[in-house]
């Protein structure tokens, strides 16, 4: 029994010292070694990068200065590169130019050509993995939110979304989430911001109002229903619903909007 | 006698028109009204105020030869090189390695077609690679579990004890294959390489025009005489526009580009959109020796041709000729006007001269320069500063290919039209109306109509040179 006991008395032990969980290390890179340029259009199996008369805007100069890409010089600027600078060829094979870090002038030249997409150029431009993987996984998750608005919302919630987006109202639950399901993935960014949009909510119950005839919609303008009284004319061109909302967003047009859902709640 | 004036109805006089014309709203002078019967000192020759305008002929003068064609487009096939090299990408770079140690390289995979050499990794085991300039043995090749055509990993071994397999960085590799070395009493490869070869296709692209002349019309005479005694100014029309065509057509072969973005239409590759896929580009002027070294040495890698039509617009004609006359062709760097290369004229200059080719040489190369009036054009592709043309100038080889299917030798340019049993749709043309010999419809003109299906076939793009310059 004593020995028995002292087992366990060495299991648990063990058990305590012993960490059963621990965290994945990551071996990131110090710096990046390799820079990847790309011809934006037609770059053939050989392209030789424009390399003559090139000038560039120097901030710190406040003046403008030629550059050229000399492999023995360390600077870029032909004002600053001795008499005996042999110039080099900057050529894309296949449409691709890789970089090493280890060729800083070639690095500053590219960054600061004239060609390169980052300075407004439509030549060559640097193929960034971390930007496109930081922007994919951001549209990602915007997309993820605006699906799992539609998911979670009331249907209450979701009905003035569903009546701005022009879909129809007048359809089981399932149906109308599936519509705006399509919304939602189409353009996620959009689609979340109209949940917190005052005018949307105000003209679904504008649109709420027309359909349950305590508004007159006209060409001409929004008329009060029962005694056919003008509320809003509506400039020629110009949608009499979009006129009306923007009328109930003004201090003037509060009280019309107030009275507007009133009528819907008796409805109701 | 009265004089009848179209103008006015049957039976007016001059005279009475010129009572009417007597009121104060109406008041011409008695000068204004004898120029109506005076007959003005007409000069009837056409002034060719812009020269010849047409622009047609490139193809033809570059020794692009016509083929008839017989299916919606036309396909055409290019081998590959003889030599692939050992191309891959280190998933770990391998730096520092010990001299005489073998190293353990293991590769991205590329890609799993194994016909694909341009992107598949050739190595087989007994290799011997040429790194730097150390000779390395592959020793051993994995082949990926995932797809037996394709190598996950291979070892290396410096010939030598003494040296080391140089640094892999975890990028983009590529050393030529030298060799082999096998031990005595050993077996065979077990693996070959097969000889690859590339598909081109280019859909035909149809291109048409029309013009119309009322029956009215084509019988009034003008001021001008158009030659041979025509004063019918709708023969001038018709001639203009059946240049306007062809110019169009030839402009298509020369710009024209595979569409994916309009129902319907395919589009088809033109030959600045060949080199620009598979070519070389030259994305600035050529002003120094260094450009045209630079140049050289591609070609070099190309196998390209020794003679080059270099079709230039005016500012890159005058850098040329500034290139030429400067300095730079101290020491015989250059030659100039007495290249030694005129085989594309029948070796004569005098034949080159005359069709209005400037040449010079470099490095073995022969260019034959020539202006192109496509480029020069402001209406087309023309530009006064040379900062504003896009496109420059391209240089294409003046000698012919080996089809790699057939063996047989082709010119690098193909213009084809479609054609079968006779009936050719190189350029059509054809006449709808009542009048003219046309009797075909009741409408009082006649249409002349155009219509041509056609199809550029680019070969061998890699030893075509587009000069081009993108402005930013």
């Amino acid at each position: 029994m004593a020995t028995a006991k002292a087992t366990r008395a060495k299991a648990a032990s063990t058990a305590a010292t012993t960490p059963t969980e621990f965290a994945i290390k990551q071996k990131l890179p110090e710096r990046q070694e390799v820079f990847t340029y790309t011809i934006i259009k037609g770059g053939g199996l050989w392209y030789s990068l424009p390399q003559n008369g090139l000038t560039v805007f120097d901030d710190a100069s406040n003046s403008v200065r030629q550059i050229r890409y000399c492999p023995n010089e360390p600077s870029i600027f032909v004002d600053e590169q001795s008499d005996n600078a042999l110039r080099e060829h900057v050529v894309f094979n296949n449409g691709m130019l890789a970089v090493r870090y280890t060729k800083p002038n070639l690095l500053a030249y590219l960054n600061a050509h004239p060609g390169n997409k980052a300075n407004g150029g439509r030549i060559f431009q640097l193929v960034d993995n971390n930007k496109s993987a930081e922007e994919e996984v951001a549209q990602e998750f915007v997309q993820h939110e605006a699906i799992s608005l539609v998911r979670d919302k009331d249907i209450s919630e979701l009905l003035p979304v569903a009546m701005y987006l022009s879909i129809n109202v007048d359809q089981e639950t399932m149906a109308i989430k599936r519509e705006l399901l399509r919304n939602a993935k189409s353009n996620p960014a959009s689609f979340i911001k109209m949940f917190d949009n005052p005018m949307v909510k105000m003209r679904s119950a504008i649109m709420q109002a027309v359909e349950f005839q305590i508004l007159d919609k006209r060409a001409d303008g929004m008329f009060w229903f029962d005694t056919g009284r003008l509320i809003v004319s509506t400039p020629a061109g110009m949608n009499s619903e979009d006129v009306m909302t923007r009328f109930c967003n003004t201090e003037k047009g509060a009280p019309v909007y107030e009275q507007i859902v009133a009528r819907l709640n008796e409805i109701a | 006698m009265a004089i009848a004036d179209g103008t006015n109805a049957p039976g007016a006089s001059a005279y009475v028109n010129a009572q009417r014309r007597l009121d104060p709203a109406k008041y011409v002078d008695l000068a204004s009204f004898i120029n109506d019967v005076n007959k003005p000192d007409n000069r009837e020759l056409l002034v060719k105020t812009y020269g010849n305008q047409g622009i047609t002929g490139f193809l033809q003068l570059t020794g692009a030869v016509k083929a008839a064609g017989t299916a919606d487009s036309v396909q055409w096939w290019e081998e590959q090189r003889l030599h692939p090299r050992a191309k891959f990408t280190p998933t770990v770079a391998k730096t520092s390695n010990a001299a005489g140690a073998e190293v353990e390289v293991t590769v991205a995979a590329l890609n799993v077609d194994p016909l694909d050499s341009a992107a598949t990794l050739l190595v087989r085991a007994q290799d011997v690679l040429l790194m730097g300039d150390v000779r390395v043995l592959v020793t051993g090749v994995t082949k990926s579990t995932a797809n037996s055509n394709a190598i996950s990993k291979f070892t290396v071994k410096p010939l030598v004890a003494t040296e080391s397999v140089p640094d892999l960085t975890a990028t983009a590799q590529e050393f030529p294959i030298i060799g082999n070395l096998f031990a005595q009493g050993t077996d065979q490869q077990s693996e070959y390489l097969e000889s690859n070869v590339v598909k081109y296709t280019n859909p035909y692209m149809i291109v048409k025009e029309i013009y119309k002349v009322t029956g009215s019309q084509a019988t009034n005479i003008g001021w001008i005489n158009l030659g041979n005694g025509d004063y019918r100014w709708y023969v001038k029309s018709e001639a203009d526009t059946r240049q306007r065509f062809m110019d169009k057509r030839e402009m298509m072969m020369l710009l024209g580009q595979k569409s994916g973005n309009i129902a319907g239409i395919d589009g088809s590759e033109g030959y600045f959109s060949a080199i620009e896929d598979r070519g070389i580009v030259h994305g600035d002027y050529i002003e120094t020796i260094s450009d045209v070294d630079a140049l050289v040495k591609e070609l070099d890698r190309q196998g390209a041709s020794p003679e080059y039509a270099l079709y230039v617009n005016r500012h890159q004609a005058l850098k040329i000729d500034d290139m030429l006359a400067s300095g730079n062709t101290a020491g015989n760097a250059l030659t100039s006007g007495v290249t030694s290369q005129y085989g594309a004229f029948n070796n004569s200059k005098d034949m080159a001269i005359e069709l209005g080719f400037q040449s010079f040489s470099r490095g073995g190369y022969t260019f034959h320069k020539h202006d192109w009036k496509l480029l020069n054009d402001p209406t087309l592709l023309g530009s006064s500063l040379a900062a504003g043309a896009e496109f420059i100038g391209a240089a294409v080889p003046m000698s012919t290919v080996v089809d790699a299917q057939s063996g047989d030798r082709n010119p690098s340019l193909e213009m084809n039209f479609k054609a079968t049993n006779g009936y050719s749709r190189e350029m059509e043309h054809w006449m709808t109306g009542s009048i003219l010999g046309a009797s075909n419809d009741t409408k009082d003109l006649v249409q002349f109509n155009y219509r041509s299906e056609i199809a550029l076939v680019t070969r061998a793009a890699n030893r075509h040179v587009l000069i081009k310059k993108s402005n930013a």
